[in-house]
C-alpha cells in the first residue's frame, strides 16, 4: 500500500483540496527554490522513471491485490527533490487510467514523495555506515513504504469522521435499533489490512529493490553514489 | 493493461465524443465528477453510471476495456468495505455506484481524448515545466513499455518465475528489472541529447 488506494468520492473534500494546496506549494518551492528539473538530462530521467514507476505499478501480485512500486530505487536514483515531482507525475498518469482517485492525486502525491525521501536518506545514511548495499537498500524499502503506510494511514484518520458521515448519510433511513451504531469505519480492522497485507508487500519489495540495485551499483557504479 | 491500446483506442476511433473539443470534455468530466461528490442520493449515482456507460456505447468505445478498466477501483473498495462497522447493502451500492461513476468518466475521458490534448489543455492552468514533464513521461512510457515486454519475454526463455524458488525467483526478477533501468537510463540519456540539441527550455510547443 504505497499510496492510498481509496477511489474517489470516499475522503471529505476538505482533506483531498488540502492535499492539492500542499503538493501545490511543495512543486512551487521547489521549482521556484531548486530549479529541479532546469537540465535537460534531469528532465530525461524524470520522465523515464516516472514511466518505469507506472510501468511497474500497473503489474499486480493476483492473490495479495499488490504490485510493486520500485518507487524507493527511483528515489534513491531522482534524489528527493525530482522524486516530488516523479511522484506527482506518475499519480496523475494512474489516476487517468483508474488507479487511485482523481481527487486523491495530491494526497497520493504526498505519500508517494514521503516513502521515497525516507527511503533516500535511510539508504545514504546506512551507505555512509559502509553497511553492505543489498541491506542498506532492504531497510530504505522497509522503512520507507512503513513511512508512507502510516502517513496514508493517518489522512484517513484525518478524514474519518468525513467517512462516517458519508456512510450515515447512505444509509440514512435504515433502522439499526435501539442502542446500534449506523455505519462506521473501524480503524483498527483498517490499519490491521494496510499494515498487515502492506507488511508481506515491503518484504517483496525490499528483496526486489535490492536485487535491482545491487545490479545497478555493479553495472553503473555511480549511479546511486556509492563509493 | 495494453497502454498502446487505450491510446489508439484514443487517437484514431472515430465518434461525436472523440470529435468535441478536449477542454468541453474535460469542462464536462469536472461538472460530473463535482454532482458525483455533491450528491448523496444512491439514485443520482446510478443514473450517472448508467447515462456513462450508455455515453460509451453510443462513442463506440471498446466495451473490454471500457470495463476492465472502470471496474479495477471496485476491488480496492473491497479493502474499505471489510473496515466499515455495521455496513449495509444500501451503503455498499451507494459506496460502490459512486466509485464505479466517477472512474468511468474518468475512463470515457481517457479513451476518446489523447494524452497529448489532455495535456495541451491542462497547459491553460499548470505551469510550462510540470505539462512538459507529463509529456515525457507519458512519451517515456511508450518508449519502455516495448523494452519491458522484451524483457518479460527474455525472463520466460530463461526460466521465468518459480513457486518453488521465491528468492531465486526475486533475484532473477531483480537483474531482469535492473537490466531493463539501464537500459532505460541509456534511453533517457539519448532523449537528454536530442532535448539539448533542439534548445529545449522546459516547454513542449503543441
Amino acid at each position: 500500500m504505497s499510496h492510498i488506494h481509496l477511489p474517489d468520492g470516499i475522503l471529505p473534500t476538505w482533506l483531498w483540496l488540502s492535499g492539492y494546496l500542499i503538493t501545490a506549494a511543495l512543486i512551487t518551492g521547489l521549482w521556484r527554490f531548486g530549479q529541479a528539473t532546469a537540465e535537460p538530462r534531469k528532465f530525461a530521467l524524470l520522465g523515464i522513471f516516472t514511466a518505469i514507476t507506472v510501468l511497474v505499478m500497473m503489474i499486480e501480485i493476483p492473490p495479495l491485490g499488490y504490485h510493486f512500486n520500485l518507487s524507493i530505487v527511483t528515489g534513491i536514483i531522482l534524489g528527493p527533490r525530482l522524486s516530488v515531482l516523479a511522484a506527482l507525475m506518475a499519480n496523475m498518469i494512474l489516476a487517468l487510467i483508474g488507479h487511485g482517485g482523481i481527487t486523491v492525486i495530491g494526497l497520493n502525491t504526498l505519500v508517494l514523495s514521503v516513502e521515497m525521501i525516507f527511503g533516500y536518506y535511510v539508504f545514504r545514511y546506512l551507505s555512509a555506515l559502509k553497511v553492505k548495499a543489498s541491506k542498506s537498500v532492504f531497510a530504505a524499502t522497509i522503512i520507507g513504504l512503513g513511512m508512507g503506510t502510516a502517513f496514508g494511514f493517518g489522512i484517513i484518520v484525518l478524514g474519518a469522521s468525513g467517512i462516517d458521515r458519508l456512510l450515515q448519510s447512505a444509509s440514512s433511513g435504515e433502522d439499526f435499533g435501539a442502542g446500534i451504531e449506523g455505519p462506521h469505519l473501524n480503524l483498527t480492522r483498517l490499519a490491521v489490512i494496510m499494515f498487515g497485507l502492506g507488511g508481506v508487500g515491503w518484504v517483496l519489495e525490499g528483496l526486489l529493490s535490492s536485487a535491482v540495485l545491487v545490479y545497478l551499483d555493479r553495472v553503473y557504479p555511480g549511479l546511486i553514489g556509492r563509493d | 493493461m495494453d497502454l498502446h491500446y487505450i491510446d489508439y483506442v484514443s487517437v484514431a476511433r472515430k465518434s461525436w465524443l472523440h470529435n468535441l473539443p478536449a477542454g468541453t470534455k474535460m469542462l464536462g468530466f469536472v461538472g460530473i465528477v463535482a454532482l458525483l461528490l455533491a450528491s448523496t442520493s444512491i439514485y443520482i449515482e446510478v443514473g450517472v453510471a448508467v447515462g456513462i456507460l450508455g455515453m460509451a456505447i453510443f462513442a463506440r468505445v471498446p466495451m473490454k476495456i471500457f470495463l476492465g478498466l472502470a471496474l479495477y477501483p471496485v476491488f480496492f473498495l473491497f479493502v474499505l468495505y471489510l473496515s466499515i462497522e455495521g455496513e449495509t447493502l444500501s451503503t455498499a451500492l451507494f459506496l460502490g455506484f459512486r466509485v464505479l461513476a466517477v472512474t468511468e468518466s474518468a475512463i470515457l475521458l481517457l479513451l476518446s481524448t489523447s494524452f497529448p490534448s489532455i495535456f495541451k489543455v491542462l497547459g491553460r492552468v499548470l505551469p510550462d515545466f510540470l505539462v512538459a514533464a507529463l509529456f515525457f513521461s507519458y512519451r517515456s512510457i511508450f518508449v519502455l513499455s516495448d523494452s519491458m515486454s522484451d524483457v518479460q519475454t527474455a525472463m520466460h526463455l530463461r526460466g521465468g518465475f518459480s513457486k518453488k524458488r521465491p528468492l531465486w525467483t526475486i533475484r532473477h526478477f531483480g537483474t531482469a528489472i535492473g537490466h531493463f533501468l539501464v537500459h532505460s537510463i541509456d534511453s533517457s540519456q539519448r532523449m537528454a541529447d536530442g532535448l539539448r540539441l533542439r534548445g529545449f527550455k522546459n516547454r513542449v510547443y503543441y
